[in-house]
This record gives C-alpha cells, structure tokens and sequence, in this order.
C-alpha cells in the first residue's frame, strides 16, 4: 500500500545512509523552519479570521461616520424672538432650519426621518393675516423685501391666534408651531425646539462649475480658516483659483449677535463688516467674488446664496435596545427589527416542527428498522445529496412547487417548508449518530423485559439519545436562521409582523440584504448583521452546552 | 393653505373611516416605487387597522409578470409599458421621478455630463473619464438588472437616440439588483457613475457622492417639472384590470392620488404629480 | 396482540416514509428542473447553452449561452481553493499535530463559529472590506472574481480546516509512531506519513468545499459584479450560475425563465458530480483506514 511504503521510504532513507547524522540535522533544521512556517500560516488565518468576525461585531454595536451637512453645531433657543414649539411628548433634540421649512412646506408627513417616533407631523401655522402670523410667515419664508414668498404646503393647518396654536399643540402629539417666545413660555403641555440656522454662505461663483471643480466638504476648522483669512485660495479647499473674500455681518444685527453667541470668532482682519442691514450684507456676498460669510440659512436660500457642506464625523452605538423592541418602519429606514426577529423566530418555529419529527422518524428507520441493502443505500446516497444541493436550488424547487404549484404563495410556510428540506440531512444525521450511541444493553434490557420494538424505541432509545438529537437540532437551525437566497423566493419580504401561515415575512438574514441592496444604510445593515451573529452564537452555545452535559453523563 | 379650523383636527382624523378594509394583500413591483408604496401602505393599514398589505419590490418587470400571473394584486412600475407588455392591465400614473446621474468623487473630475458623453459612457464607447475631460482614470459603469423599470427608461430617455431602441447597453458594467445597491456600489467606488431615481440621490450626496447636472440642468423638482431636466418619466401603479370602485386596489390608488397621498410622494423625495 | 402488532406496521411504514422524504425531494427537484428547464433545448442546442457566451435573453434575436457564468463559477471557486486550501491544510495540521489542548479548544471553536456565519453577513463584510483591500491592492474596481473569491475561501476555510483535523486524528497511532520510531522527523512523518494517509479524506473536504463554494448565492452576489461577460482576467467582473438564476428571476418570463431553469439543471449536474466524488473519496479513505488497523 501507498502509504506503508512511504513510511518504509523514510525509515531507510534516514537510517541506511552514511552521513545519517548531518542528513538528521538538516531533517530537524527544515521542521523548524516548516513548523514556524505552519504556525505562521496557522496564526495569520486565524487572525484574520477573529478580525471579520470582530470587525462585524464592532461595526453592528457601534457606527462612526462623517455627517455631512450645511448647518454649524450651534442651536438657537428662540431665533428672532419666535420658538418652535411640539407638544411636550416629543424627545428633546435640536432641528436644523431645513427639516423645519420642510415641515411647513410638505416635505415631512410624519417624525419618521426627523426624530425616527411614530408620530404623524401636523404644523399649524398662525393666521398669516394676524401680526404675529404675518411674523412667522416672514421668519420662514423671508420678507417680501428680500425676495421672498409664502409657501405653505398644503398639510398645514391654520390657527387664528398663537393661544389656539399653542393649545392644539399641547393636544395633538405630533404637532409644531412657530410662535412668539412670549406666547409659549409657560404655556402647558409645550416644549421648544432649538434651532439650528447658521451656515457659511458663499459667492455662486465658488460652487459654480468652474473648470468641473467643487469645494470638498469643509470641517469646522475650515470654516474658521476661510473667516480669518488664514486660508487664502479656495483652491486650498479643491475649489476654483480664486482668492477667499471674507464678509462679516454688520455690527449689531441679529446675525452678529448669532455669531458671537455662537462663540466663532469673527476676524476683524480681511472681510470688514458690511455696514447698513442685512440685505446689504447678502448682497455682498452675492456680489464680492470669492466671497464668504455666516449667514441664517433661509435668507442665504432666498438671496439664492450657496452653503457650503460641512463635515462632522460622530460616533455611537449603533445596536441599542430600541433597535431591538422597535417595529421597523419604511422598510427598516427608521424604527428597529423587532417584527423581523418575531418573524425569524415564527419561522424557525414552524421548520423545527416540520424537520424535527420527520428527521427523527427518518433517523430512527435508518437505525433501528432498516435492513442493510442496496435500497437502504439509495436511501443514504439520497440523503447526502440533498445535503449537498446549493440553497439556490432549493429556492427554485420552493418557488416553483410550494408558492406555484401548491399555490402557498410568498409567505411563512413556503419558507419554512422549503427551510426544512434544507436542513432534514443535518438532523437526519446527528440523531441517526445520538441513537447509535445507545448502549445495546439498554435495548436488550428493555426487549428482554417483553416490551416491543416500538416501546422500546419510543420509551428507552429516544429519551436516552435525547440530548444528541437535540444538539444537531440546534445546529441545524442556527445554520437555518442564515439562510437568505432560498427566502427571498419563498418567503416574501414584509418587513410587518406575519400574520398568519400564507403571510409574506422578513426574516433577519433578508433583512440584512435588502438594508444593503435598497440602500437604505449600512450601519443598521451591520447592526442587524450582529444580532443574526448573535442568535447563531446563541445556538451554538446552546449546543456546546448540551455536548458538554452529555459527556458528563457519559462519564458518570 | 388649507382653511381648517383647529378644532376640526380630530374630525379630520376620523374622516378615514369612512369605508374599512381588512383582510391580507400583496403587492409587489418596482425598486424605485418601493419607497413611496411602504410609506403609503403604513399609512393606509393605520386607518384600515383590520388590513395587512406587504408590498415585494421585485424590479418593474417582476412586478408585472406577478400581477399577470395573479400572484399580486397591484404592482408599482417605474417602466412605461406598452400595451404589448400590459397584456391588458391598466397603468395609473401616481408621481414623477427625475433620474439622478450620481458619481462617486473619486476618479471621475467631472460635475457636468452631456447628453450624448452619458449615452456614450453607458454604450460602451466612452471608457476614461480622461475622454470626457475628466481624471485619467477608467470608468466603472454601474447598471440595473433587467428586471428594473429604471433600466429601460433610462435607455429609453438617454440612449435611445444615438443608439436606437433596442437596449445594447455595455455589458461590461456591474449589475446591481436595486437603486440602493447602485448607490452603495458608486459610494464606494473610485471611478464609478450610476444612475438612481431623484430619491435615492438624496442619500447618495448626504453620504458624499455627486449628483451630475445633464447640459448644466440640474436634477431638481422645479426643472423636472418645468421639462428643462431632460431625464425624467411617470411612475406607475398597474391593475389587471379597470380597479373597481370598492377594493382595496381602488381604494389604495385614490389614497396615493389624494392630496395625503401626494404629500406621501414628497415626502418620499418623488415629484407630486402636476396639478391639472 | 393483533392491533399491536398492526400498530407496530403502521409506524415503521411512517418511518420509512420519512426516511424516503429525502430522496422523493431529490427525485422532485431533478425532476422539476429538467421538466422546467429542457423545454430550452428544443430551440437552442443544448452545445449552444453551454458553449456559447452570448447571454442576451431580453433582446429581438435571444441568446441564450451560459458559458461566462460556467468559467465565472469554475474561475472564482478555482481561486478560492488556491486560497483556502493552504491555509485550511496549515491550520488542519497544526490542529492535529503542532497545538496543545486549550489552544486547539479555542481555535476549534472560532472556526465552528466561523462556519455558522451566514453568507449574507459575509457578503456585507466584503463590500465593507473586501472589495476595498482588492481594489488597493490589485487595481480593477474591486467587485470581480478575486473579491469573490476571498470571501468564498473564507466561508470554506472552516470546512476544510475541520475535515483535515479529523482525517489527521483519524490516522491510527501506530502509523504515526512506527514512522518516528525509524527516525524519521515529526515534520517528515507529518509530510510523508500523515498527510498522504489522509489524502482521500481531506481531498472529501475540499471537494465538499467546492461545492459549497460553487452554490454559493449571497455573498457572491454581493462583490462579483455580476456583469454577465466572460471574466476578463483576475479582477476582472464575474457572474456565476447562481447569481445569473437570482438576479433575473423575478421577472423572466417564457424562453428566459427556462433558461433559468435550465442554468439551474447545470449547477445541480456540477453539485451532483462532486457529490459522487466526495461519497467515493470517503469511502475509500475510510477502507484504506480500515485495511490499515487491520494490518
């Protein structure tokens, strides 16, 4: 035999020879180098093994990304005297003054996008006709001196007086208005929301397509080079070559006060303060090429001034509680994945109680009825095969025969019966193991004392291969919870609760692909990565477990 | 602005329901139509609480072939069918779209693309950036998969007069199965330029990528519905049949044809349609 | 007495029922591919289907070849064993043969757990990293064969590294100590003793492997590219069988969805091939192991 003959080569290569020594020396000198070079190789595998398996988990329990946005950090209380006032329900948290236009002009029909809560969005705007409407009006939409129009969306609902206003909003949760901070202090039931408004605005020029180049996003430093005159050229910044022009508000305007609440130091250097309003100082920037200067977004967007992105990188945790217990909303734009959990676990539910039985009672025939022969062998051979089969090719199998043709539809049971096809060899095999390991005492013992084949397998073999049956049980669904491509045919994709065995379901692994492939985020992708990382721990776990009490038993 | 006095608020609120569905639906159809459909179906299920709907996104064309096949009752599209491809279901058009040309920063240099470059590009004759006036560097095309309504009438909108109607676009282009994964793949690719519903380039630019103006037009609501921005088309619901006053499928396309339901468009980043 | 007894029929008829559930669905899944999937034959010979590379199924003038996506599959599998199966051999050894208890424990159980990682997950970790590190470090745009393919040695690493530790301990002592006894270094019986009497055994792994790899859907669906062109090379856009079935499924219809199915009838041909090979290699490797304690 090949292998006998090998050992023989060794023995008399290194024995029978004259420089047997050296020959020994060269031998153990190579199996040090071969033997660093395996653990070596061993070392980085499984190095960059734990590194995807870390790098998954650390990506899903926390996010770090660059924000990019046009607003500067800094939130106003009561900008030009008016709040923005919520009913006192809502969670507190600064706006930024585009998701306020947009709450006034029908961008927004719920707090989904802005605070993420269930929440239909109602603004009540004060009747533009009164003093204090004809306020918020200019406040929003810009005076009809600067250019600006009302643009009311046709969501928004009117009151007569900031009292009315202010009492429909303590009553309705998802309410907003803007009113005079007198009017809401100490009203009931309200809150206010800060403001953020403050953007660098900037001569068209500068973003203009000019030689097809563009600012890049700039970060807060930036922002203070470009006012101080410490940079010079927005070629610094991949803009155009042209020289940076820094225009400061005039003295003793709200714009200033902004500026110097805001803590930016303003440079006294290049970019004088303009004098006169704040038209003038608008129509500066629009006018001094090159120009840059703070300015409160909405009379930048009605003086038809750009605002330069600013980047911010932040970090949290990216998996939290909510995430677990919220229902998702929006296909997983917002909310969190607890319908999708349920939904995996339903499924998970309803394979384990089609595969078990049926694994177990084709496990049991294999070990205890079968008679060896060539049939028995079509059976096994049968067996491997179908766990070799691609998932893919279950998918199809499912589409066609359990949606189509027995017309199950999209849904929980198409899923899972085709899950159960899957995963039938795994626990086909790990039990025939679990009862193969029962001492034949056990079965003598019990068919000696008269009960039957069946008793005897029912009342002693079974029990007794309980927990080996139970681990590949296990195993085999931790291996199911991951399936994706043979779902996605069979079990449809409603990220809502299923309700009922046709009903059409997202389970966790669809889910982490449609997150990525609606593009919807990555960062929830990676999070609900991890908790399908986790519920696969979980299994494993619990299977190492049962292992581990079986062995003890066994050695008891 | 609507004249309703404050106290009418919680009329309002019950003003939905009028006329109750329940019972469990599927719909299915189109990536690009998928945004407004969820948003619309969370809202319709909240004043029908007895009913379930859950909406498939399976591209345009898979959208059809199950409404034909029966297996769904409604299907969004984002492809302006022919009545060869209808078969007899009815298209209702619900919203407008804009299509967005998106690039990733990196390795492209340009902000503004022709007409003609951007056919070029997704024929295949055009394979540098450096051709177009860009970095030197090679242009990683990124498609959609055949199933989507966006891939035909971007072929339709852009292409087809250069290079007549039938679809050759280059093949030596990444394919991907959904606007989303156009926009992850362009976002994190040197080189790479895509092509996504208006919606979807929102995310692309928050995340900082960029959105290209066609002939110095750029992709925004008032040029798509002044006709300046010359990449845009209709997106559908479609029916087997006529939808009939007093089901569910009626009752969901008047939900998305009302003023709540246009709201829903916007608010999902489509065009309203145009007031008549 | 009687009613026992005819209780007793009764449940080894159901369990022998259950025992023939799997072939009957293996029997069904033949069974409906082909029906579903030779209709395609009788307008496009079935030379053509595999031969040709004009895969163009929407157009006036269809083409139906599969041929990119055949190499596509063969190319990104064939990378990733270039991949894996050094390093799964490594690890394998140094399991079986180099490592003490408490280090084999660990590493045993991150490889189990490797192994438990669905393939979606994977896939994400590949447009994250993957397709990033082979576009530094091999140019191209990063979603092609090569990116495909480090994610598919990835997820058959743990197969690989576990059958070659089991083969390896599987090796009785006396084969090991006999070889040492004659002199011979641990390196030079692992290398001319060991390996070669595990051969038939770790070579089951790697096929197993391969097809694992070859049916992989998800993960590759993510990174390849899915241009359905002739892979251009290493880094070069690729689409193998399984992503050329998911990705027009939904909507094909008529010749197309054939062709699906008929794509579909060629991966399980593959599948089942190598499903042959491993039952034949294991049953060799465990007579050779049984001749060999015999001896």
């Amino acid at each position: 035999m090949n292998d006998t003959s090998a050992t023989r080569s060794v023995g008399t290569r290194s024995v029978g020879t004259r420089s047997a020594g050296t020959r020994h020396r060269a031998a153990i000198g190579s199996q040090a180098v071969a033997f660093t070079a395996i653990r070596g190789l061993s070392i980085l595998t499984i190095a960059v093994l734990g590194l995807i398996l870390g790098f998954i988990l650390y990506k899903g329990l926390r996010y770090s990304n660059i924000d990019r946005s046009a607003y500067l950090p800094y939130a106003e209380d009561a900008p030009d005297g008016l709040v923005v006032a919520v009913n006192s329900g809502r969670a507190p948290g600064a706006l930024d003054w585009g998701v306020l236009y947009g709450m006034f002009t029908d961008e927004y029909i719920d707090w989904a996008k802005i605070d993420g809560s269930d929440d239909d969005l109602t603004p009540i705007a004060i009747d533009p006709a009164t003093p204090e409407g004809a306020r918020a009006e200019a406040f929003l939409f810009g005076t009809e001196e600067a250019g600006g129009y009302p643009a009311w969306g046709g969501l928004v609902q009117t009151a007569s007086t900031s009292a009315a206003a202010l009492a429909a909003v303590a009553e309705t949760p998802g309410a907003v208005a803007i009113v005079p901070e007198a009017a809401a202090r100490g009203a009931p039931g309200v809150m206010t929301l800060p403001l953020r408004r403050l953007v660098l605005a900037v001569n068209p020029e500068v973003a203009e397509f000019v030689d097809d180049s563009y600012i890049e996003d700039l970060s807060g430093r930036d922002v203070m080079d470009l006012l101080s005159g410490r940079a010079r050229n927005w070629k610094e910044f991949g803009g155009p070559d042209l020289a940076v022009a820094p225009v400061a508000p005039p003295e003793g305007s709200v714009l200033a006060a902004a500026v110097r609440s805001a803590g930016l130091e303003y440079p006294a250097g290049p970019g004088s303060p303009v004098p006169g309003g704040g038209l003038e100082y608008l129509a500066a920037i629009g006018g001094t090429s090159g120009a840059a200067g703070l300015a409160f977004a909405g009379d930048a967007a009605v003086a038809g001034l750009p605002a330069a992105m600013l980047t911010r990188r932040t970090s949290g945790w990216n998996l939290t509680i909510g995430y677990l217990l919220e229902a998702p909303r929006l296909s997983g734009r917002t909310g969190g994945i607890s319908t999708i959990i349920a939904n995996t676990f339903l499924m998970l539910l309803l394979t384990v109680a089609f595969a078990a039985p049926l694994g177990l009672a084709a496990a049991v025939y294999f070990v205890e009825y079968a008679r060896q022969g060539p049939f028995v062998r079509a059976l096994r051979l049968g067996t491997e095969t179908l766990a070799g089969i691609p998932s893919i090719i279950f998918g199809l199998f499912g589409f066609l025969f359990f949606v189509n043709i027995l017309g199950f539809g999209f849904g929980l049971l198409s899923g899972s019966l085709t899950l159960t096809l899957m995963i039938l060899p795994t626990i086909i095999r790990t039990s025939e193991e679990a009862l193969k390991s029962v001492p034949r005492a056990m079965r003598e013992g019990s068919l000696a004392l008269g009960a039957t084949k069946l008793q005897t397998v029912a009342r002693v073999v079974v029990p007794a291969a309980m927990p080996g049956i139970l681990t590949g049980l296990i195993l085999a669904v931790g291996r199911a919870v991951g399936e994706t491509a043979a779902l996605l045919f069979t079990m449809g994709s409603d990220y809502q609760l299923a309700k009922g065995l046709f009903s059409s379901a997202r389970g966790l692994s669809a889910h982490v692909y449609l997150l990525f492939s609606e593009g919807i985020s990555f960062d929830r992708a990676f999070s609900t990565a991890a908790v399908l990382v986790f519920v696969v721990l979980l299994f494993n776990f619990a299977a190492k477990r049962l292992i581990g009490r079986m062995n003890r038993s066994a050695a008891a | 602005m609507k004249r309703i006095v404050i106290a009418t608020l919680a009329l309002v609120a019950a003003a939905g329901a009028y006329a109750q569905y329940s019972g469990s639906y599927t719909f299915g159809g189109s990536t690009t139509v998928a945004p407004i459909a969820y948003a619309a179906i969370e809202r319709f299920q909240k004043e029908n609480p007895g009913l379930k709907i859950s909406y498939e996104a399976v591209g345009s064309g898979g959208g059809l072939k199950a409404l034909l096949a029966g297996q769904i009752s409604l299907s969004g599209s984002s492809a302006d069918f022919s009545a060869d491809q209808l078969k007899g279901a009815v298209a209702t058009p619900i919203a407008l779209d804009g299509l967005s040309v998106i690039v990733n920063k990196k390795g492209t240099g340009i902000k503004n693309i022709s007409m003609e470059d951007l056919a070029r590009i997704y024929h295949g004759d055009v394979t540098n950036w450096k051709q177009l006036g860009g970095a030197n560097a090679p242009i990683v095309v990124v498609n959609r998969d055949e199933s989507s309504g966006t891939y035909a009438a971007f072929w339709e909108l852009v292409c087809q007069k250069p290079f007549g109607k039938a679809i050759a676009y280059t093949k030596n282009a990444i394919v991907t199965k959904e606007n989303g994964e156009v926009a992850v793949k362009v976002l994190a690719t040197p080189g790479a330029i895509g092509y996504v519903g208006m919606a979807f380039a929102q995310e692309v630019i928050k995340a900082g990528g960029l959105e290209l103006s066609i002939d110095k037009v750029m992709p925004t609501t008032a040029n798509v519905v002044a006709k300046k921005y010359p990449i845009s088309r209709y997106l559908y619901i479609v029916t087997k049949s006529q939808p009939v006053e007093g089901t569910v499928e009626k009752a969901f396309i008047d939900y998305i044809l009302s003023p709540m339901g246009q709201a829903i468009v916007k608010s999902a980043d489509y065009i309203p349609l145009p007031k008549k | 007495m009687r009613r026992r007894k005819i209780l007793e029929g009764a449940v080894e008829a159901t369990l022998f029922a259950a025992a023939l559930l799997s072939v009957v669905t293996v029997v069904f899944i033949t069974a409906f591919l082909f029906q579903r999937g030779s209709p395609l034959f009788e307008k496009v010979p079935v030379l053509e289907f595999l031969f040709s590379s004009r895969w163009e199924p929407t157009a006036e003038n269809p083409g139906y070849g599969i041929l990119s996506f055949i190499l596509g599959s063969f190319l990104v599998t064939g990378l990733a064993l270039l991949i894996a199966v050094p390093a799964g051999l490594a690890v394998g050894i140094y399991l079986a043969e180099l490592s003490d208890g408490r280090s084999a424990r660990f590493i045993r159980s991150a490889v189990e757990l490797l192994a438990g990682i669905p393939s979606v997950v994977y896939g994400l970790f590949g447009i994250a990293v993957i397709s990033a590190v082979s576009r530094t470090l091999f140019g191209g745009s990063g979603y092609g064969a090569l990116s495909a393919a480090m994610i598919l040695a990835i997820m058959t690493l743990p197969t690989i590294i576990s059958v070659t530790e089991v083969s390896l301990r599987a090796i009785p002592r006396e084969l090991k100590e006999g070889s040492l006894a004659l002199g011979a270094t641990h390196w030079q019986t692992i290398t001319r003793v060991l390996v070669p009497a595990a051969r038939s055994g770790i070579l089951a792994g790697v096929i197993l492997g391969m097809g694992r790899a070859i049916g992989e859907t998800m993960a590759v669906l993510m990174v390849g590219g899915n241009a359905p062109i002739m892979p251009s090379g290493l880094n070069g856009m690729v689409r193998t069988l399984t992503m050329n079935i998911i990705t027009d499924m939904s909507y094909a219809t008529g010749d197309h969805l054939t062709s699906l199915f008929a794509t579909g009838m060629v991966l399980f041909a593959f599948i089942l091939v190598l499903n042959l090979v491993v039952q034949l290699a294991l049953k060799k490797s465990i007579s050779d192991l049984e001749g060999k304690s015999g001896e």
